[in-house]
């Protein structure tokens, strides 16, 4: 049975007349998968997680989100795939500052069509739980340090329980020891919840904590 | 619904006074479109009614009297002695007040003579004017300002009585055919004239003349008189003429009205001026906030949208807040206008009320449409979008 949660034929991706951001790239992930996408800074790797997470429109080859053609979905469909099964760790945490860490958490939520209002207390708290950060809830972001602040950005993605997460860069703002602590919170979801991992990284340290490796260079994959 | 009002909550954090000062901007700008409006309305009644009684060739004279308890024959005689093409209309004289109330305000009559109905044509929005000739004893053909229209019915039959000094001095019977939407009268009541709205002042057809003799002014030595320049003769020459006649302070009762009413001119043009300078400016304003606010936040709204905000969502939100941000202030500022209205007894003309109301509706719905096209929009590569982040 093929339990590829996504799978990449031929994705190329302009970003001027002379250049190319990825080229020709073929990709799969299998559902409960931890997969690390190594290479330096400028090798395509944000553009090809912004491909996974329905953030590019334009490019060419074949997209396939848990068997179906993303780009063959509505608009709609597309902001309810993005909302219920792929969770988006961005690149500098990609949180709003100025709120505080619950509404920050809670937006998926507010989005999910399937969530009651009601139930949007309940379940934040408990994924703050998850991420040792319940004490800190009602804390604006950014009083929170960089640590916190990867964990927060965990939270949001991980909230609506999406089959699949993608993240960007989650642990380069951090020191050794946070590196460390967030790789294992992640590790623990991955095995806990069976969520399947895409973690965009130059450090090597990093891929080596995931199942398997993938080296992005100048656009195309190597290894 | 909770949840949308959960998103705008953080849509607008941090720019609530923006909202609050945007939306007094819009509360000054609508008042000042009802007093431009307003103002543009009271010009075009103004004019239409002096237009209705061709004012132009209607002059304020004072005639010296020999005998003061005759004044029609006095006049009649005066009229036989002046040129032709010179016409004698009325004495000055005031209204006729009843036994009659209308929202605390009591109904007044305005007699008019044959000789003032064939010469004030006024506008009549329902029913007919004083020119056919109503063959019934004893009842006069009235004209009622539409505003007591509730009051008293086309077609019907009222008793009135006249009174004054508080005391009645006759009972008149008046048949309703007509009425006015906008009551504008020439009043004469006093040395000069000038145009009045009147929503009181029944316009009572006075065919054979014995009853608004009872409130010509009360003449001392002279009496104000109304003539008509039929005879098209130049100003300085007419004038002339009159004064040949023993007629003394001649004056144009356009030139006077126009001269009295310049001050509802000059308003405007301020007004219209302002209206010129600051749309634009509040038109920019609004433009200049939402295009700012898109600027600062676009970071936070590509969030948005990767955590996967719909289109639909997003726009019931935005709108549902530039609703608020918009009607709130207009439907707060229309109660004030009519407040003021009210109190200052001002026309309340809801149809400018009602197209403010619109045009708040259609901004709104623009300024929606507009602000979620944009931010679907925002490109994942945006230079606001991301921080550098060195990979060592």
């Amino acid at each position: 049975m093929n339990n590829d949660i996504v799978v990449l034929k031929g994705i190329t991706k302009k970003y001027n007349e002379h250049g190319l951001a990825i080229n020709n790239i073929n990709l799969s992930a299998k559902s409960g998968e931890m997969v690390a996408i190594i290479g330096e800074s400028g090798s395509g790797k944000t553009t090809l997680l912004n491909i996974i997470g329905g953030n590019i429109k334009e490019y060419s080859g074949h997209y396939r989100l848990q068997g179906k053609d993303f780009n063959s979905l509505s608009n709609r469909e597309k902001a309810e795939k993005k909302n219920k099964y792929i969770g988006y760790i961005i690149q500098d945490y990609g949180l709003i500052d100025d709120q505080s860490v619950y509404n920050n958490v809670k937006l998926p939520l507010l989005f999910n069509q399937d969530i009651n209002i009601n139930q949007i207390r309940g379940l934040v708290m408990s994924v703050l739980e998850k991420v040792n950060l319940s004490k800190l809830t009602d804390r604006k972001v950014k009083q929170l340090s960089g640590g916190e602040k990867q964990r927060v950005a965990i939270a949001r993605a991980i909230i609506n329980r999406p089959a699949l997460v993608i993240a960007d860069e989650p642990t380069a703002a951090l020191d050794t020891s946070n590196t460390f602590k967030i790789m294992e919170l992640l590790k623990k979801i991955n095995v806990e919840e069976g969520v399947t991992f895409i973690i965009a990284t130059h450090n090597k340290k990093v891929a080596e904590m995931c199942n398997r490796t993938i080296v992005l260079q100048d656009g195309k994959i190597v290894d | 619904m909770r949840k949308k009002y959960e998103f705008i909550k953080l849509l607008i954090k941090n720019s609530e006074k923006k909202y609050l000062y945007l939306g007094f901007e819009l509360v000054i700008l609508c008042f000042l479109f009802h007093i431009v409006f307003y103002n543009v309305n009271e010009i075009k009644h103004l004019k239409h009614t002096l237009e209705s009684i061709s004012s132009s060739e209607l002059y304020r004279a004072d005639y010296y009297l020999e005998n003061i308890n005759h004044v029609d024959d006095e006049l009649s005689k005066l009229e036989e002695m002046l040129p032709q093409g010179i016409q004698v209309i009325a004495p000055s004289k005031g209204v006729a007040f009843t036994n009659q109330y209308h929202d605390n305000r009591q109904i007044t009559i305005s007699f008019l003579s044959p000789k003032e109905v064939e010469h004030y044509k006024y506008n009549i929005s329902r029913g007919e004017y004083f020119d056919k000739q109503r063959v019934q004893e004893g009842i006069y053909p009235a004209i009622i300002p539409e505003e007591l229209s509730s009051h008293y019915k086309l077609g019907n039959i009222y008793n009135m009585d006249i009174v004054q000094n508080f005391n009645t001095i006759k009972t008149i019977k008046i048949e309703v055919i007509g009425s006015r939407k906008h009551n504008y009268i020439l009043d004469t009541a006093y040395a000069s004239a000038n145009i009045y709205k009147r929503d009181a002042t029944i316009l009572v057809f006075d065919k054979l003349n014995e009853i608004s003799p009872l409130f010509y002014t009360e003449p001392k030595r002279a009496i104000s008189v109304t003539i008509k320049n039929t005879g098209a003769y130049p100003e300085g020459t007419f004038i002339s003429m009159l004064q040949d006649y023993g007629l003394g302070n001649v004056e144009s009762i356009e030139d006077r009205v126009l001269k009295i009413k310049r001050l509802t001119y000059q308003d405007m043009y301020i007004y219209v001026m302002l209206l010129i300078v600051i749309v634009p400016l509040v038109v920019v304003s609004f433009a200049s906030f939402h295009y700012l606010e898109f600027q600062n936040r676009k970071r936070e709204y590509f969030i948005y949208v990767s955590t996967g905000l719909t289109r639909g969502f997003l726009f019931k939100s935005i709108f549902l807040l530039n609703i608020v941000a918009f009607i709130i202030p207009i439907i707060l500022q229309e109660l004030i206008w009519f407040l003021i209205c009210e109190i200052w007894d001002l026309t309340f003309y809801g149809l400018h009320s009602l197209m403010i109301l619109l045009i708040g509706i259609l901004a709104a719905t623009i300024t929606s449409l507009a602000n979620t096209y944009f931010i679907n929009e925002i490109k994942y590569d945006d230079k606001m979008l991301h921080k550098e982040i060195s990979c060592e």
